[in-house]
């Protein structure tokens, strides 16, 4: 079986078993919403102050959202014994985690369709600088940290890591990611002058890279015994 | 043919398999005896590549690749490998597409066998425990493996049920599938393998053909050592 | 083999490092001058860049080892890959308390978020302490050692991307220092570089002792586990 097939075999799998309980994407929306609603109540937003949080609004919900996600993705593998199962199947590992890589991002694709509408509704805030921008933001920078956090999870399940460890893991190495969609967020929200914007895009996009890639391909002789 | 050379393993530091040899000819079956924790599921482990032996060496049949190997693997543990939440045919279609191209008509026929055809609609999180371990076996035997690794397969099974897959055993022998099979019922172990393997704390210690004649000074060996670990 | 030059070489170098850490001494608090503006405060320098480069060549040496570790499997490496990364935390834990120490005199601030190097050390430090967790539950099992090898790996690779995305997250806003502001005498140059030399030498003496600690800890688990 091709690479690309095994991705869409397990890629169904999980989506198949997520979307017939519902309860962890259900949870992850809800989540999302409520913590939106939350910030603004501790924020107590006004319209001249939220220039500066507002990026910070908009990505925790959905950054959180996607944190509750990482551990219970994907959690009847480690049921039974079915991790034991692909592992002495010949299937390859990359495709493994290229398929709960993309499988995770479907969930976080549809936080963020119910929760950056509400945060606009929520703000009255004036339409977005640039929709464009936004939208690139939103996309490449879920999908990097959704990158991040399926890697360093799916290895640490099966090296038996403690879940605890996975936030302290992933938040320190993703610094960069943020520092990235934050910048780019505040541009594409505000009239800017557009400094640096390239730049971002091309950290976002380097390191998406570096962790869709060296995961995929590295991860048959990490798992391998 | 399979070959396990001086294999030693060591799990958090205990060691657990000293010097195994093996040679596990193609299509030959193998009653794997033991007390409880003389290491035969780490031997399987071994076997399956789901642990990597600290030293030793295996040989895979006609210089196969670990993938390869793989394909040609069928895995019936302790653990049943389903998922609870998906019917029993999408569990069957998931295993089988892992190792190649989708068969319905090959599905069908497993689920004949172990005598669940008329439920595979239905969650297997609603199937008895029998039920689970019956759709386990038919989950290792649908991609037609060459080599069986069984650690308990008749744990949970009603009479009926072991009678079946004792059949179903006895009819892969002759069609030329090969399987070690982990039983703590040696008289039945015996019934269904050509050779028996004695293994106790981590060592091989005694190999028999599986003849009439040779099954008493075995068993007994066998008891032997059951009975110096419990006092 | 190597058994018989380990003492001696254990012996050699700590005399050595205590010699040249009394030298330092001397050089920082006495043979160098006063800084003009800032006043004896800017003697921290002189353990705090040193610090840095033995943080750095210590994550460094943990980045290396996990490369081995992979691929030779061989424990030693783990060993010196946990012993480093160990001292590499101690030595940022020093850059983080003197780089405050002299921030509050002369930046007005304990902390700034301005300086790319101090929030690169910060977050190091955050992902080295991570790594450390995951020491703590390896006991013996070779997949946890591994998991902790490409932390380790990944870690470092990640130090050049926070040091950027800082950087320009900074210069964006407006900048509060200049980089280029110490303009430096001779003595404080030749203490400087000798700081950071004896600084490394220590680092290599403390890494001997954990790494043998390290080795000889795995040795008795071994010893325990076969005769008890
Ligand atoms: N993960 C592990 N860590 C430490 N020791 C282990 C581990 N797994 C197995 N062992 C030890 O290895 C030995 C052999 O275990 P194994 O499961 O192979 O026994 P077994 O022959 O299958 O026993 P049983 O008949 O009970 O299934 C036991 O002493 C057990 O304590
Ligand atoms: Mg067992």
């Amino acid at each position: 079986m091709t690479f690309i097939n095994q991705v869409v075999l397990i890629l169904n799998r999980d989506l198949r078993i997520e979307f017939r309980s519902k309860s962890l994407l259900l949870s992850m929306v809800i989540f999302a919403l409520l913590f939106q609603v939350f910030l603004q109540i501790v924020f107590d937003a006004k319209t001249q102050a939220i220039q500066m949080i507002a990026p910070g609004i908009l990505w925790l919900p959905v950054l959180l959202s996607a944190m509750l996600g990482f551990n219970k993705y994907g959690s009847a593998e480690r049921e039974n014994g079915a991790l034991t199962g692909l592992l002495v199947s010949p299937i390859d590992k990359g495709a493994l985690f290229l398929g709960k890589l993309i499988g995770n991002y479907v969930l976080v694709f549809i936080v963020i369709v119910t929760s950056v509408p509400i945060f606009f509704l929520f703000l009255k805030q004036p339409f977005p600088a640039s929709i464009g921008l936004l939208l690139t933001t939103l996309l490449l920078g879920s999908w990097g940290f959704v990158a991040i956090g399926v890697f360093l999870t799916t290895l640490a399940h099966s090296s038996s890591i403690t879940e605890l460890l996975v936030p302290i893991m992933i938040f320190p190495l993703a610094v960069p990611l943020f520092l990235a969609i934050i910048q780019l967020t505040e541009m594409a929200l505000f009239p800017s002058l557009g400094m640096g914007e390239n730049l971002w895009i091309l950290l976002l996009i380097g390191y998406n890279l570096i962790f869709t890639v060296a995961p995929t391909f590295l991860f048959d002789l990490l798992l391998e015994v | 043919m399979m070959e396990l050379q001086n294999i030693n393993l060591f799990m958090n530091d205990k060691n657990v398999l000293h010097s195994i040899n093996l040679q596990w000819r193609k299509g030959e079956s193998i009653a794997l005896i033991g007390a409880n924790g003389a290491g035969k599921s780490s031997l399987l482990k071994v076997l399956g590549t789901l642990v990597k032996p600290n030293s030793g060496k295996l040989k895979y049949p006609s210089d196969l690749s670990v993938k390869e190997w793989k394909k040609l693997l069928g895995i019936v543990f302790p653990e049943t490998f389903l998922y609870h939440s998906l019917t029993a045919y999408e569990n069957l279609r998931f295993y089988q597409k892992l190792y190649g191209k989708i068969n319905k008509d090959r599905i069908d026929e497993v689920l004949k066998q172990v005598k669940l055809f008329h439920v595979k609609q239905e969650i297997v999180d609603t199937y008895s425990k029998g039920m689970k371990q019956r759709l386990s076996i038919a989950r290792a035997l649908l991609h037609n493996p060459t080599y069986l690794l069984l650690d308990e397969p008749f744990d949970g099974l009603d009479s009926e049920s072991k009678e079946i897959l004792k059949n179903m055993l006895l009819q892969m022998r002759q069609k030329g599938t090969g399987y070690i099979l982990v039983s703590h019922d040696s008289e039945q172990a015996w019934e269904l393998c050509d050779r028996a393997v004695l293994m106790h704390e981590g060592r091989i210690i005694a190999e028999g053909k599986c003849t009439n004649q040779g099954y008493f000074p075995f068993i007994k060996r066998y008891r032997e050592i059951v009975k110096e670990k419990s006092s | 083999m190597m058994q018989k030059y380990l003492n001696p070489t254990k012996l050699f170098l700590t005399f050595a490092t205590g010699i040249l850490m009394v030298i330092q001494l001397y050089m920082s608090l006495f043979y160098a001058p006063t800084e003009k503006y800032m006043g004896h405060i800017q003697r921290i320098m002189y353990f705090h860049v040193p610090s840095a480069f033995v943080a750095f060549a210590a994550f460094t040496i943990v980045f290396i080892a996990g490369i081995m570790y992979l691929y030779t499997k061989n424990k030693k490496w783990d060993a010196l890959a946990v012993s480093s990364a160990e001292i590499g935390v101690l030595f940022t834990t020093v850059v983080l308390v003197t780089g405050s120490l002299w921030a509050r005199p002369v930046w007005n601030a304990w902390w700034v978020w301005d300086d790319p190097r101090l929030v690169t050390a910060l977050i190091l430090w955050f992902i080295y302490i991570a790594y450390l967790l995951i020491r703590t539950s390896v006991a013996g099992d070779e997949r946890r050692r591994k998991f902790a090898a490409v932390f380790g790996i990944v870690g470092f690779i990640d130090v050049p991307l926070v040091y950027f995305s800082v950087k320009w997250w900074r210069t964006i806003h407006p900048k509060v220092i200049d980089e280029q502001g110490v303009h430096m005498p001779a003595e404080m140059a030749q203490t400087l570089f000798f700081s950071i030399f004896a600084f490394l030498v220590l680092f290599i003496t403390l890494l001997l002792y954990r790494y043998v600690l390290e080795s000889q800890k795995e040795n008795v688990n071994e010893l325990r586990n076969k005769y008890l």
